[in-house]
């Protein structure tokens, strides 16, 4: 197809400011939500995978409505009447998201209902309380006495006692009781989140589960001694969870952030979630005490909080309805990581996760924990895994004397508890702990190591597009550099520097950082396109991230559109760029993958007329990433390695499985055709199954004995 | 774990702009590789020029870098470190404070370096590149100018021999607090600045008018500055610019105020604010000394520490090379005051053939050697402003005189040996005599006496000594010369200063004539 290009037709310079080329960011969001959701019906999954992308969804959708409504609330409060780049004010956000919102969780009941009648299909049932057998019943009511009446605390709401405070996302059951007197009052109890959410109950045919809320329901009257029962109706409470930090007056970091995290759990209410009822005393009841409107109560025709599912799919015995095991395997590039420095001192590495195992990367920091050669150790630390290695490998080499200087972001939202206890550990062992930066959050990924070499001390990188977590690493797609390479070395110092305040921006080699120069850099990229498209060589680049809600960087991508350059963009989740528009994005395609593991990686390839250039980052296209946040692009140079990823991508622009493809109206659609089926995940695995595979040497080579030079045999005096 | 085959040196510079450090690798100074750089900004210059002192909070600011930056040395495995200082620390009122707290804070000494020394330095830096490049001073001269925040340094080289050099009280920095905001944001700055500048400079025309000067150098903490003003990428060893170029840009930038030139050149407020002095001081020079070509180097003041501590550790030809350049420097200072260079000459060929002989017994180096050169060639300079007394005078004239590569107390040093070799070191009441701090007591006294023997040894003027032989036994330095024709005169002048040889030495000195 030709590429058309505005210069083609003559037509003046369109205005891109326009609100008709945006996608809002929050509609967006959801849609990527809902592909999210679709995968609970996509029939080849193992049940219970399809169950979780159910949990998943709505564990993102829990983020969302304590973050971004929650912030959009906070806007209409104070009366702001900003628009967004697609032109719509708080309110109208509010309306358009409480529509696209409640249709989404309809949907979701309604995969739930199916995937339960599913997997009662295949001995896995739930019930409710009142279903159960006389000898089911009788269990489950010595069980509640033993376990769950004790850690009860009913709670009457009246004259004297006022509506009590609920924290965030935790599940009660509001009550409506008749007194002796003869009136109406309400009553509270908690769901206690320290018990488990799902009982199993013993002895029937299959297994049998049934609901916490539905065992206290049913047993709860005589909480509430001296009243009648009437009703008992579930519901959940969602808040505001974004941390304030005031970070003008703040001289330390780290106790703001701990005063902060008190304050997260006690934000104003956001969403109400309340159990399908007709009982419109007690909906009137919460609303009016927890300060809801309409818009902000989701009527759940099933069991709340389906997060509940994470854990009953990891229950023992689950293995029938899960996907086999995925094993990272050895990457390809590493058959022998006996010695990691000799390794990459040879050639750059390029590791591939989760297909390929991120041991190496843990190797790495561990190997220079106890290198005696080795002097220093940097590292960025964004979310790291409970227990995480690399932690531990980084106190050793503090104990064993080595210069060890880490960056712990404690503004890594709802991980900051959790870094907090890491970086004091660090402290102590005696690294050099740096609690982020003043005005801006590290989201880098980047290790550097310092070791003295017979010739000079070299550096060693690691430079990532994904956290330093080996439990996420087994489950998201990301794309990691290991190098030696000089003017890398000299760059990661300089950052590192930058970031410890002994030392101002140097002239880069080759990194861009943010918020200093990658967005530059990124404009250069694509200009450099524009330039070659205009001068009739083809512009054509790649670019694979989480979201892309920039609007001057979408700006860009339409000017490049314009001038005939071939856009190909896989984005994960938020796109704000719309396709489709006359001679600005006719040229452009958004895909978008979703399916077992987690699209995280960075990628940008351009065509450069043939001399390809490719750079991977830890920064989205997002206004945050590219002013607010510390973000790394570097480039990636060996021809191998651009042809390695290359292939990568192609494999996603291919991919007719988990691939979602952007429609003009915003809409997506999943790509159906008559090509033969390509799932870029699953090949991805496959081939670093066959990699190693392909290492392995022949049955007849491994079955040779070893004797010693002399002929003798091995041991002989 | 193996040793290593090389040596890990951090210099780190504390300016008045800028605190900056440079780790190298070397085995020698070809075999040299930066393996850190790292600077961060700290205004000290503003508060010496303004208030005289350092305050506290600044000094906590550059405890707190120079921390940091020993992190990084230990991270590079350095094992060797120096540590300068120049104008702003230097001129700063309580700098024994500044640098007691450094060094109690931080475990790091710091060395003040003087004007002189400061610019030397970066020259050090500056002519390295330059040979690098191939440019020469054979047939036409080479004028190098260093700024630095607080000074001004011109060196005028012909022929691989400094011909002239002089420092100024003249920076970026000191002109722009000189004068208040209010004063530069006058539309009458312009032509106030250019005439202080050239009543300043004018002298240099008069001494250097009738040179040809083919490439004016810039060297200097603003000439990154000056680079992106001009629009050259940063980056490269040395520029290359027409001088008609210079003058075009200058024409031009001098019509902004400070907002313009901040907004057409995206520079801070601060930077801008030194666009226009730095620019008007350069212009200045190239009417006052037009040259071709200017030639801008980014060799800094670290660069030279750097250097200097290589070259002083591995490379005996080069610093053989500075040194004669250095004495082509008394030379030059010798001829500005119309020296008797033949008399200077031979009094240094016999002063150096003594000084051969007992420097090792005596704790003399090659520093001292160097020192010693420097009195005998320019011991007689005061006899440009008067025949009597000239001693003092000669004194004076030294120790008010830039010497390049020496220290305010080496100046001082060929100051005091120059006036007592020709006086008794513990003369009372001389009233003129200059004061000798008892530090320094020991080495004029040992410097004055060898020149004073051999001053003694040429006392006619006339260079008689064709050869010269020196030899110490049984406590007695016996002097052999070959002199063809009557020596009375000396014989009877060197037996009266023999006693102030002894005096110092505890060495019976006999002069001997060689018989063929």
């Amino acid at each position: 197809m030709k590429k058309k290009s505005s210069a083609d037709t003559g037509a003046q310079a369109p205005d891109l400011t326009r609100p008709e080329y945006f996608y809002n960011r929050e509609l967006s969001w959801l849609k990527f939500n809902l592909r999210v959701l679709k995968e609970a019906n996509v029939k080849e999954t193992p049940l219970l995978e399809r169950l979780k992308f159910i949990a998943i969804a709505a564990s993102n959708l829990d983020e969302f409505f304590m973050v971004r409504v929650a912030g959009l609330c906070s806007s209409l409060e104070n009366g702001s009447e900003k628009r967004d780049a697609a032109g719509m004010d708080p309110k109208e956000q509010l309306d358009a998201i409480s529509a696209a919102a409640h249709e989404l969780v309809r949907k979701q009941y309604h995969y739930l209902d199916e995937l339960l009648e599913e997997l009662a299909g295949v001995g896995l049932q739930f019930v409710r309380v009142a279903d159960l057998s006389d000898a089911n019943k009788y269990w489950l009511e010595n069980f509640y006495r033993e376990n769950i009446y004790p850690v009860l605390t009913p709670m009457a709401v009246d004259a004297s006692h006022p509506f009590p405070f609920l924290a965030n996302k935790t599940q009660n059951l509001g009550v409506e009781l008749l007194t002796n007197e003869g009136e109406r009052s309400m009553g509270l109890i908690q769901v206690p989140n320290v018990l488990d959410r799902i009982t199993e109950v013993p002895g029937r045919e299959g297994r049998t589960f049934v609901f916490l809320e539905d065992i206290i329901a049913s047993y709860c009257a005589d909480l509430f001694q001296g009243c009648q029962l009437l009703d008992v109706v579930p519901f959940r409470i969602t808040r505001n969870s974004d941390l304030e930090l005031e970070e003008d007056d703040i001289e330390d970091l780290l106790e703001e952030v701990e005063r902060s995290l008190r304050k997260r759990k006690r934000g104003a209410p956001v969403r109400l979630e309340l159990y399908k009822t007709k009982n419109d005393g007690i909906r009137k009841f919460l609303c009016d005490n927890l300060d809801v409107s309409d818009q902000e109560v989701y009527e759940i025709p099933g069991p709340l909080d389906a997060t509940c599912f994470f854990k009953f799919a990891a229950l023992p015995g689950m293995w029938p309805w899960l996907y086999e095991p995925f094993v990272p395997q050895r990457p390809s590039e590493l058959p022998d990581d006996s010695d990691l420095f000799a390794a990459i001192r040879k050639k750059d590495i390029l590791l591939h996760h989760p297909y390929e195992s991120f041991d190496p990367v843990v190797k790495f920091v561990s190997d220079a924990a106890s290198d005696p050669k080795v002097l220093a150790i940097k590292q960025t630390l964004y979310r790291v895994s409970g227990n995480s290695p690399i932690v531990a490998a980084l106190a050793r080499a503090a104990e064993n004397g080595k210069q060890v200087t880490v960056l712990v972001e404690l503004k890594a939202r709802f991980d900051e508890e959790n870094n907090i206890i890491w970086a004091r550990r660090l402290e102590k062992a005696g690294c050099h702990v740096i609690y982020g930066l003043w005005g801006l959050k590290t989201h880098a990924k980047i290790i550097l190591i310092v070791r003295q070499e017979a010739n000079g001390i070299k550096r060693y990188l690691h430079l990532g597009t994904g956290n330093y977590n080996d439990n996420t690493a087994k489950l998201y797609t990301d794309l990691g550099l290991m190098t030696a390479n000089d003017q890398l070395g000299s760059d990661a110092s300089a950052f590192f520097n930058i970031l410890s305040g002994y030392s101002e921006p140097p002239v880069w080699n080759k990194l861009a950082m943010a918020p200093l120069s990658l967005r530059e850099k990124i404009y250069s990229l694509i200009d450099n396109e524009i330039a070659l498209a205009k001068a009739g060589k083809g512009g054509h680049l790649i670019a694979k991230m989480n979201s892309l809600i920039d609007q001057p960087m979408i700006q860009k991508l339409y000017e490049a559109g314009a001038a005939g350059v071939q856009i190909e963009l896989i984005v994960r989740g938020i796109c704000g760029l719309r396709t489709g528009i006359p001679l600005l994005s006719e040229n452009t395609t958004v895909r978008s993958i979703v399916g077992r593991q987690l699209e995280h990686s960075r990628i940008f390839w351009f065509a450069n007329g043939g001399d390809e250039q490719l750079y991977l980052s830890s920064a989205d296209w997002m206004p945050r990433n590219l002013n607010d946040r510390v973000e790394l692009l570097f480039p990636v140079e060996e021809p191998e390695h651009i042809a390695r990823v290359k292939a990568i991508l192609d494999l996603y622009l291919r991919d007719n499985v988990g691939a979602y493809m952007m429609q003009s109206n915003g809409t997506y659609r999943r790509v159906r055709n008559k090509a033969e089926k390509v799932s870029a995940q699953a090949a991805l695995y496959e081939m670093a199954q066959l990699a190693v595979a392909a290492d392995v040497p022949p049955m007849e080579e491994r079955l040779k004995p070893l004797y010693s030079p002399r002929g003798k045999f091995v041991g002989d005096e | 774990m193996k040793k290593k085959s090389y040596t890990t040196f951090a210099a780190i510079h504390l300016g008045s702009e800028k605190i900056s450090m440079q780790i190298v690798e070397y085995r020698s100074t070809d075999r040299c590789k930066i393996v850190e750089r790292c600077e961060r900004s700290v205004h000290i210059g503003e508060e010496t020029f303004k208030n005289k002192n350092i305050s506290f909070a600044t000094v906590n600011e550059i405890c707190d870098i120079l921390l940091g930056f020993k992190i990084l040395m230990k991270e590079c495995g350095a094992e060797e470190y120096s540590l300068q200082a120049t104008t702003a620390v230097r001129e700063a009122l309580n700098q024994p404070s500044v640098l007691d707290q450094i060094y109690c804070r931080t475990g790091l000494k710091v060395d003040v370096v003087d004007l002189p020394m400061e610019i030397y330095t970066t020259y050090i830096a500056v002519r390295n590149t330059l040979k690098k490049e191939k440019i020469s001073t054979d047939r036409e001269g080479i004028l190098l100018m260093d700024i630095s925040s607080g000074g001004l340094g011109l060196v005028y080289i012909r022929d691989e021999k400094i011909e002239y050099q002089q420092d100024f009280h003249v920076g970026a920095i000191r002109i722009k607090e000189s004068y208040e905001r209010n004063k530069r944001e006058s539309t009458h700055f312009n032509r106030a600045l250019t005439e202080f500048l050239s009543s300043t400079f004018s002298p240099i025309s008069k001494e250097l008018g009738v040179e040809k000067v083919r490439y004016l150098v810039l060297s200097g903490t603003e000439t990154q500055l000056l680079l992106k003003v001009l629009g050259l990428e940063p980056g490269q060893d040395i520029y290359r610019i027409k001088a008609e170029t210079f003058h075009d840009f200058f024409a031009n930038i001098q019509a902004f105020n400070v907002s313009q030139l901040m907004q057409v050149y995206a520079l801070s407020e601060n930077a801008a604010e030194l666009v226009l002095p730095i620019t008007i001081l350069y212009e200045q020079l190239l009417n006052l000394i037009p040259a071709e070509e200017i030639i801008i180097t980014s060799d800094r003041f670290i660069d030279g520490i750097q250097l200097l501590h290589i070259g002083r550790k591995t490379d005996e030809d080069l610093c053989k090379e500075w040194e004669k350049e250095l004495i082509s420097l008394f030379h030059c200072l010798g001829s500005h005051f119309h020296y008797d260079k033949a008399h200077a000459c031979q009094v240094e060929s016999l002063a150096l053939a003594i000084f051969d002989k007992v420097a090792k017994d005596y704790g003399m180096g090659a520093k001292e050697r160097l020192l010693l050169r420097g009195t005998a060639l320019l011991h007689d300079v005061g006899k440009f402003v008067n025949l009597r007394s000239h001693s003092r005078y000669s004194y004076d004239l030294i120790i008010s005189s830039d010497l390049l590569g020496f220290s305010e107390e080496d100046r001082r040093i060929i100051a005091l040996a120059s006036y007592y070799s020709a006086h008794q070191l513990f003369e009372t009441g001389n009233k003129r005599a200059p004061e000798v701090p008892k530090r320094l007591v020991s080495i004029v006294g040992k410097l004055a006496a060898i020149v004073r023997l051999a001053d003694a040894l040429d006392r006619s003027y006339l260079q008689k000594v064709k050869r010269c032989q020196v030899s110490i036994r049984d406590k007695v330095l016996t002097i052999a010369v070959d002199v063809p024709v009557n020596f009375t005169l000396e014989e009877w002048t060197f037996a009266n200063k023999a006693d102030a040889f002894t005096a110092v030495y505890g060495l019976k000195v006999q002069l001997e004539r060689i018989v063929k």
